[in-house]
C-alpha cells in the first residue's frame, strides 16, 4: 500500500488504453489523452520495483504535477483520502521489498501500514 | 490544321490514353516524351503549340522541365497532368510557367475543355 | 492622459525605424555620394524624436535630436559623409537601440549618452541649440498608414464545388489577374489555400485600369471558375480600405487561440466520425458546416499568424557588416526571398540557428581578402541568405563561397573520436553530415581552428528538427559551403500521412514526403547489407519501420509492401510500414518524452478517435 501526498494530485481517472512509446523502459506505459492534452503514464508498480499485475489501459490513472505538467501514475486502484498527522509519519523506515530512497515517510491508516512516495526520485529514471 | 501537341508521361497508357482524346478531337499529337529532358529536347525540335505534362518522372521531373521549357521560350503552353493529393506540386508548376492543369482520373471532357482554355 | 499604456508600441515602431536607420546607413556606406539613405534615416530618427518626445522619454528624445541635426547638416551637403561620420552614425543607432530599451525599462538616463552627445554636436558643428525648434510632435503615437495605389476594386472569387485541387486552381487563377494589374490583399494567404479547410472561394484587391467584364473573363479562363464578383468602390472608400489597418497583437493570444482551433480540428475529425456511424441527415448537415467553419477559422487563424521573414532577416545586414569588420573581413552579404511568410513561433526559433550559421561563414568560411585574391577568387567574398518556397515547406540557404569544410581535417579528428574506423580514408557526403552534426563534435576547437568550419552545426541541426524540418549540408573545399535548413510554414497544424505498423498508427508530416510506391517483396534486394528497391533507375534504400520500432508482432506477409518515399535534398529513403491508412490535418503536440525513447519522433498527436499517436521525424528515420 502506496500513499501521494494529496497536494500533488490533480486528478484521479480511469485508465485507457496508451499508445505505446517505441524505445521508452518497460515501466512507461505510454501516451494517454486527457482532454487535449497528452501525458506519459508509468506504471506505478513497475516503477517502485514490484512485480505489475496490470494489464495496461485497466486499473485508476493518478495525475501528478511534476515540473508544472502533468505525469500519469497507473495503479491497482486508489483506496482513500486520508489525514494523516506530519507527526504519525516515521521517517524513512526501511521496508522490506522498497529502495529506501522512495520512501519519504512510513505512516498507518485504518491499522495498515502504508508507504508515502518520493515522487522525483520514483521518476527521475524514467523522465528527464 | 490542328494544334500541334507533345504528350509528356512516363507512362505508355496515359501516353495512349492522351493522344486518343486529343486526336479524335482534331489535334495533332506530334511528338511524346516520357521523361522531363526528353521534354525539354522534343520541346526545342517540334515548337509545339501545346505540351501535356506529367509532374513525376524519372530523368527530371516535369516541373523542372517546364521551367526549362519557359526558360527558352516564356510563351510555351503548358498544361500539366497531376493526380489527386499533389496540389502542392501543381501550385509549384504553376509558379513555374504552367498555364493550367487536369486532374487524374482524366475526363476526355475536361481534357478537352482545359487544353482549350490554354490555347486560348 | 496616462502615456504608459503606448510603451510597447513605441518600442516596437521604434525598433521598425531604427531598423530602417541600420538599413538605410548600410545602403548609404555602399554609396556615400546616393541622395536617398540620408533623407529616410533623417526620417526615421525624426519620428522616433517626436514619439519618445510624447512618452516622456527626454534622454532618448535628445539623442534623436542631436542625430537629426548631423543628418540635417549632412542632408544640406554642408559638410560630406566621411566614413568616420558614418561609423558616428552606426555608433549613434546603437546607442539610440540601448536608450529607447532603458526607457521603457524605466531608466531614461542621459548620463551614458553625454560623450556621444558632444562627439555629434562636434561633427555637425552645432553647440546645443536645438537645430530646428518647434518641430516636436506633441501628438500621441500613431501608425504611419500605409500608402497604398488609389484606384482599385475588390475581386471575390467561388470556384465550382466539384472543383479538383481548389487551391492550385484559386493561384492560377490570381496569376490570371496578376496579368491585367496589381494584385494585392489575397484572402486566404496562398498558403492557406494549400490546406484542406479551403472551400474554394477567395477575395484580393486588383489595380487594374481593366473593365469588370474583362477582369471576369481573364478569371474564369482559369477554368472551375463558378462566380465572379467585381465590386466597384467609391473613391473614398476605396481611401479608406487602402490604409492597412493593422492593430498589434500580444503573440501569446495568437498562441492561444491555434491551441483551442487545434482542438477544434480534433473535435471536428470526432464528430465526423460519430456522425457517419449514426447516418442521420440533419446532424450530418450541421456536422459539415461546424466542418468548414472551423476550416476557415484555422486558415485565417494560420493567416494571421503568418510573418515575413525580413522581420528576422532584416537585422543580417548591419551584424555580418560588424562582424566582417571586426575580423577585418571583406564581405557582400545579399539577403533573397524576404517577403516569404512563416509562422511566427518558427521564424523567432530560427533567428539563432541563422546568427550561428552567418557567424560561422563571417568567421571560418570567407578567407581573408588577400588568400582569395592568391587563389584566384574575387576579393570580395559573397554570403547570401535566401528564403525560397518550397512545395509544402520554405527552404532557407545560407551560403558562402569562402574555404568550405576542410574533410581531411574532419577526418582525423573522426577517426580521433572513434566516430569513424581507424583506417576510414575518406568521408563520404553523408558520413561528414552524421560527423558534423553530432553534437560535441563540432564544439572541438581543434577543428574549428584546422577546418574553419563546425562550431556548433549540431545545434542548428537540433532546432531544425525540433521545428519538424531538417538541415542540409552542401560543401566543397575552396568553393564554398552552403546549408539548407528546410521547414514547414506552419508550425502547430500540419498535413500529415497517417501509417500502420502493426497494431499502431504513426503520423509523418508532409514535408519531407516525396511519393508512396508498393513495390513487390520480389524487388527488394540487398547491396552492401541494406534492403534496397530500384525506384525509376535509382536505388532506393529501405528502413522497415517495423524492425525500427519493434512493438507488437509482425504483419503478415504482403503481396505488395506500402513504402514512403522520404527526401531530404539529395538524399532519399523509403520507409516500409503495413499500411498507409491516409491523409490528415494534424495538430501538433508536446508530451514528456520518457528517457531512453528513439530519437524518431517529433511529437505527437490526437487522432480522430481521441488516441494519441506518435509524429516521426523525416531526419531521424534517414
Amino acid at each position: 500500500m502506496f500513499a501521494l501526498e494529496a497536494g500533488a494530485v490533480q486528478e484521479i481517472l480511469p485508465a485507457t488504453p496508451p499508445t505505446r512509446i517505441p524505445g521508452a523502459p518497460e515501466a512507461v506505459r505510454g501516451l494517454v489523452n486527457v482532454r487535449g492534452t497528452l501525458v506519459t503514464v508509468i506504471d506505478a508498480a513497475e516503477a517502485i520495483g514490484l512485480p505489475s499485475g496490470l494489464a495496461t489501459g485497466s486499473g485508476t490513472v493518478i495525475l501528478v504535477e511534476r515540473r508544472s505538467r502533468p505525469v500519469g501514475l497507473a495503479v491497482d486502484e486508489v483506496l482513500d483520502l486520508v489525514s494523516v498527522a506530519s507527526a504519525s509519519l516515521d521517517d524513512r523506515a526501511s521496508l522490506p521489498g522498497v529502495r529506501p530512497d522512495l520512501v519519504r515517510a512510513v505512516g498507518s491508516a485504518a491499522g495498515q501500514t502504508f508507504v508515502q512516495l518520493e515522487t522525483d526520485v520514483l521518476l527521475e529514471p524514467l523522465l528527464p | 490544321m490542328g494544334h500541334r501537341v507533345l504528350v509528356c508521361d512516363d507512362a505508355i497508357f496515359m501516353r495512349t490514353m492522351i493522344s486518343d482524346i486529343l486526336t479524335s478531337a482534331g489535334y495533332d499529337v506530334v511528338g511524346e516524351a516520357e521523361t522531363g529532358v526528353q521534354a525539354i529536347e522534343r520541346y526545342r525540335d517540334l515548337r509545339p503549340d501545346l505540351v501535356t505534362m506529367d509532374i513525376v518522372m524519372p530523368d527530371m521531373g516535369g516541373i523542372d522541365a517546364v521551367r526549362e521549357i519557359v526558360k527558352d521560350d516564356p510563351n510555351a503552353k503548358i498544361l500539366m497532368c497531376s493526380a489527386m493529393g499533389q496540389q502542392a506540386l501543381v501550385v509549384e508548376a504553376i509558379q513555374a510557367g504552367a498555364k493550367d492543369f487536369v486532374v487524374k482520373p482524366f475526363q476526355p471532357s475536361r481534357v478537352l475543355e482545359a487544353v482549350q482554355r490554354v490555347l486560348g | 492622459m496616462d502615456v504608459r499604456q503606448y510603451a510597447d508600441l513605441f518600442l516596437t515602431e521604434s525598433r521598425d525605424h531604427l531598423t530602417a536607420f541600420n538599413h538605410l546607413l548600410l545602403e548609404w556606406e555602399r554609396d556615400p555620394a546616393a541622395p536617398e539613405p540620408v533623407g529616410g534615416i533623417f526620417r526615421a530618427v525624426h519620428t522616433i524624436k517626436g514619439m519618445a518626445a510624447t512618452m516622456g522619454y527626454g534622454a532618448v528624445a535628445d539623442l534623436s535630436h542631436r542625430i537629426e541635426n548631423l543628418l540635417d547638416v549632412l542632408r544640406r551637403g554642408e559638410k560630406p559623409a566621411t566614413p568616420a561620420t558614418l561609423e558616428l552614425l552606426f555608433k549613434s543607432a546603437d546607442a539610440l537601440d540601448r536608450a529607447i530599451a532603458d526607457a521603457v525599462a524605466g531608466k531614461d538616463a542621459a548620463a551614458p549618452l553625454q560623450a556621444l552627445i558632444a562627439q555629434l554636436d562636434r561633427e555637425a558643428g552645432t553647440g546645443a541649440a536645438p537645430a530646428t525648434p518647434g518641430r516636436q510632435r506633441p501628438s500621441a503615437p500613431v501608425m504611419m498608414p500605409e500608402a497604398g495605389p488609389g484606384r482599385g476594386r475588390t475581386v471575390r472569387v467561388a470556384l465550382r464545388p466539384q472543383a479538383a485541387l481548389k487551391g492550385a486552381r484559386a493561384i492560377l487563377a490570381i496569376r490570371k489577374a496578376e496579368a491585367l494589374g496589381a494584385v494585392s490583399a489575397v484572402a486566404p494567404a496562398p498558403a492557406a489555400m494549400e490546406t484542406e479547410g479551403f472551400d474554394g472561394t477567395f477575395s484580393f484587391r486588383l489595380d487594374s485600369e481593366a473593365d469588370a467584364v474583362v477582369v471576369e473573363e481573364a478569371l474564369r479562363a482559369a477554368g472551375d471558375v463558378d462566380t465572379v464578383e467585381v465590386a466597384e468602390e467609391l473613391h473614398e472608400v476605396v481611401a479608406e480600405g487602402v490604409r492597412a489597418r493593422h492593430i498589434r497583437v500580444d503573440l501569446r493570444r495568437l498562441d492561444e487561440l491555434m491551441n483551442q482551433i487545434g482542438e477544434l480540428v480534433i473535435a471536428r475529425g470526432r464528430l465526423a466520425s460519430l456522425t457517419s456511424r449514426l447516418a442521420e441527415p440533419d446532424l450530418d448537415e450541421v456536422a459539415l458546416q461546424i466542418g468548414r467553419l472551423a476550416g476557415r477559422l484555422q486558415s485565417e487563424i494560420i493567416q494571421a499568424r503568418m510573418t515575413p521573414v525580413w522581420q528576422v532577416f532584416d537585422r543580417f545586414p548591419r551584424m555580418v557588416r560588424d562582424l566582417a569588420k571586426q575580423m577585418g573581413k571583406q564581405v557582400a552579404f545579399r539577403v533573397e526571398g524576404k517577403e516569404i511568410e512563416l509562422d511566427r513561433t518558427i521564424l523567432d526559433e530560427l533567428a539563432d540557428p541563422l546568427v550561428h550559421l552567418l557567424r560561422n561563414a563571417v568567421d571560418h568560411g570567407i578567407e581573408p581578402s588577400e588568400d582569395r585574391v592568391a587563389r584566384g577568387k574575387p576579393a570580395v567574398g559573397q554570403l547570401v541568405v535566401a528564403a525560397v518556397r518550397e512545395r509544402s515547406s520554405v527552404a532557407i540557404r545560407v551560403s558562402d563561397d569562402g574555404r568550405g569544410v576542410n574533410r581531411a581535417a574532419v577526418l582525423a579528428r573522426a577517426r580521433e573520436m572513434g566516430l569513424v574506423a581507424a583506417d576510414q580514408q575518406e568521408l563520404g557526403e553523408q558520413e561528414l553530415f552524421r560527423v558534423l552534426t553530432r553534437s560535441g563534435f563540432s564544439t572541438a576547437r581543434a577543428v574549428t581552428d584546422v577546418s574553419g568550419r563546425g562550431v556548433g552545426i549540431d545545434v542548428v541541426s537540433t532546432a531544425a528538427r525540433a521545428l519538424g524540418g531538417s538541415l542540409e549540408i552542401r560543401t566543397e573545399e575552396g568553393k564554398g559551403t552552403t546549408f539548407t535548413l528546410r521547414l514547414p510554414v506552419t508550425l502547430a497544424i500540419v498535413r500529415a500521412l497517417l501509417a500502420r505498423v502493426g497494431s499502431e498508427l504513426y503520423a509523418l508530416p508532409l514535408t519531407h514526403v516525396a511519393e508512396t510506391v508498393d513495390p513487390k517483396p520480389e524487388e527488394i534486394h540487398r547491396v552492401q547489407g541494406r534492403e534496397t528497391v530500384l525506384l525509376r533507375g535509382r536505388l532506393l534504400p529501405l528502413v522497415r519501420l517495423h524492425e525500427v520500432l519493434g512493438g507488437s508482432a509482425a504483419a503478415p506477409a504482403a503481396q505488395r509492401l506500402p513504402v514512403i518515399v522520404l527526401e531530404m535534398g539529395e538524399r532519399r529513403t523509403g520507409v516500409v510500414v503495413d499500411a498507409l491508412v491516409g491523409q490528415q490535418e494534424i495538430v501538433v503536440k508536446n508530451f514528456e518524452a520518457p528517457r531512453g525513447m528513439l530519437p524518431l519522433f517529433s511529437g505527437a498527436t490526437i487522432l480522430g478517435d481521441g488516441v494519441p499517436a506518435l509524429i516521426l521525424d523525416a531526419g531521424g528515420l534517414m
